[in-house]
């Protein structure tokens, strides 16, 4: 009796909850929504995304409605059907998982509704747009850093740390920073993965020191590993020869760089991510042709900036 | 040599050899190889793992697995990483190690007292340390770069007396304290110690305790060579952890501890990294090629089990 009446007030609570979470409806009478189905609201990077996404949609017109995943992706799914059910005009997703993306895509273009995928992945689904930071040219941004500050590289040596190879968005940073850096001269003596893991940064980086004493550079394609590498070459008493630059402009590695252990950062800008997944879908809503960065895969580029000591002001 | 004698041969030595062929092979092809610096890249790179694996060699003599030290060094590090601002460098290294040995305490209570086997109870702190650690710190890594004295357990004399104790008191307990016939009676067979007196609760609950401070222990050294109290690090370390202790010898089934193994197999794996990252290996090989290895060792030990059981 005990465990009925409690498996009750649970399915209560899960369902005062999941109405809850779609009650922030805000659209007078006659107005279009656009709802936006966020990550988790837990992190800054997705609360700057809500907040750009959220202004934009309602500059433009629309009503606003927010569901948020949780990190939970059973709630991306059942979080994004109900807003399809509630007559969203347009939908945004963050999704917490991409794969699990189908089910959510079927049900909104059964409905006529347009989906805009806002970073993370488009699980291969057949959404209307996706809107990722532009990768590759942050790693470009990176090596011209490198570049302006050392000058032409004919002899120089530079290793990139690379997540692993599964992370398709953060793999083409280390390939934006290699084409740049081998086309002004430099050699790129070492290539490791460090499976995004600020303990492999650091051990990767003692053996690529070990390797390449003369090195003058690391690009880590994430700010966990350079913040580990940049201990590694502080260690090894390399802090002045060795410029350790990574990606994402973390908290932590911007403490890092004012400590004077990393040269810089590369920095997305969530806010404006938002902003463009919103004016994506209202184009789409007024049937507007869309510019893609990359056509094929229906890629929108948003912009990076590079972020040092003297700039960092800018990372937030 | 006769077979059998080949084979005691190959249970003392093997790995010492084996670890003897990669350095002198890698040493002929890399001239990078060759330095000091690598010794000291060994030292700091594989110390966590070596400290860690000193208390899981005892953990699966008495027959039990802790799954949970990986989430436990991340609880360490953000504790440390908490604490310091309050208590400095030293006593955020207390907060930490006690935190460890509470956590270790409550492992051993839930597998003693609640009767759930080792691995699933562990499998669930280890979500309920990665948990707190998360909470702790507020999904952020906290940066002790301005921390003074944060870097100083990344010095090589302090990792070579830390690994040094982990062992010598590892080998105490062992071969020289009566717990150490415990902890291996326990394993070989719970019940047949239990009805020769042994009190197998008390000789679990210090077990999963000692695994914990070692791993503890592993979780300070991490931060300070990190320099960051991180509620994402040790990820995959348990595993790791459990390899080397398997590769060195050590029974899954129980009874058999050989601490000197664990150790031996932890700069085995160790100085293949260093070799496979000097000659910029890829990841997919790399891991291919460290997979085969364990694969190589654990079925070099089945082939002979079968033939002494045919024989």
């Amino acid at each position: 009796m005990k465990s009925i009446k409690c498996a009750m007030t649970t399915a209560a609570m899960v369902l005062a909850v999941a109405g809850a979470g779609c009650r922030d409806a805000k659209s007078p009478a006659g107005q279009q929504t656009i709802g936006f189905s966020v990550y988790d609201m837990k992190y800054e990077f997705f609360q700057m995304m809500e907040k750009g996404t959220r202004e934009r949609v309602q500059e433009l017109g629309y009503g606003y409605q927010l569901h948020d995943q949780k990190s939970d992706e059973l709630q991306m799914v059942s979080g994004c059907k109900s807003l399809i059910n509630q007559g969203a005009a347009g939908l945004i997703v963050s999704p917490i998982k991409p794969d699990a993306l189908g089910a959510v895509v079927d049900a909104a273009q059964k409905a006529g509704i347009p989906v805009v995928i806002n970073d993370i992945g488009g699980g291969g689904t057949p959404y209307q747009a996706i809107v990722i930071s532009d990768n590759f040219g942050g790693g470009k941004l990176a090596a011209q850093h490198v570049i302006e500050k050392l000058g032409p590289g004919k002899g120089r040596n530079v290793a990139i740390i690379k997540c692993e190879p599964s992370a398709t968005y953060a793999v083409r940073r280390g390939e934006g920073f290699k084409a740049e850096i081998t086309t002004n001269g430099y050699a790129v003596t070492a290539e490791l993965s460090g499976h995004s893991k600020t303990e492999e940064g650091y051990s990767k980086m003692k053996n690529i020191l070990a390797g390449a004493p003369d090195l003058v550079a690391v690009f880590c394609e994430n700010d966990p590993m350079a913040v580990g590498a940049a201990q590694a070459v502080a260690e090894a008493g390399k802090t002045a020869q060795v410029m350790v630059i990574g990606f994402n402009a973390d908290g932590v590695a911007l403490e890092s760089i004012r400590a004077g252990t990393m040269a810089a950062s590369v920095a997305q800008f969530p806010e404006k991510m938002g902003r463009i997944s919103a004016e994506l879908t209202d184009k789409i809503l007024k049937k507007q042709d869309l510019q893609f960065d990359d056509p094929a895969r229906r890629e929108i580029f948003a912009p990076v900036k590079l972020i040092t000591r003297e700039t960092i002001q800018d990372a937030k | 040599m006769s077979e059998a004698r080949f084979w005691r041969w190959w249970d003392r030595y093997g790995l010492l050899a084996i670890l003897t062929f990669s350095v002198i092979a890698l040493a002929v092809t890399q001239p990078h190889f060759r330095s000091w610096y690598t010794a000291l890249n060994l030292l700091s790179t594989s110390a966590p793992v070596a400290i860690a694996g000193a208390g899981m060699t005892l953990a699966i003599t008495c027959g039990v697995f802790d799954l949970s030290i990986g989430a436990l060094l991340a609880l360490v590090s953000v504790t440390i990483g908490v604490t310091v601002p309050y208590l400095g460098f030293a006593g955020a290294m207390a907060a930490g190690l006690t935190v460890g040995v509470m956590a270790g305490l409550v492992n051993g209570l839930i597998v003693t007292r609640l009767r759930i086997q080792a691995f699933i109870a562990t499998l669930g702190t280890m979500l309920l340390w990665r948990g707190l650690a998360l909470w702790v710190g507020g999904g952020k890594d906290s940066n002790l770069v301005h921390v003074p004295g944060v870097k100083v357990l990344s010095e090589w004399w302090w990792l070579a007396f830390l690994v040094t104790g982990a062992y010598g008191v590892g080998a105490l307990i062992y071969y020289r304290l009566p717990l150490g016939m415990r902890l291996r009676a326990v394993g070989s067979s719970a019940s047949s110690a239990w009805a020769s007196g042994v009190n197998v609760n008390a000789a679990k609950l210090f077990v999963f305790a000692y695994t914990a401070l070692m791993a503890a222990v592993a979780g300070a050294v991490t931060t300070s060579q990190l320099a960051i109290g991180g509620c994402n690090l040790g990820v995959a370390f348990e595993l790791e952890t459990i390899t080397v202790v398997l590769l060195g010898g050590t029974a899954l089934r129980g009874g058999l501890g050989k601490l000197g193994g664990t150790l031996l197999a932890t700069a085995l794996l160790g100085v293949m990294r260093i070799g496979l990252d000097l000659a910029n290996v890829k990841d997919e090989y790399q891991r291919l090629a460290i997979g085969l290895l364990l694969l190589a060792a654990l079925a070099l030990d089945g082939i002979r089990r079968a033939r002494k059981e045919a024989a």
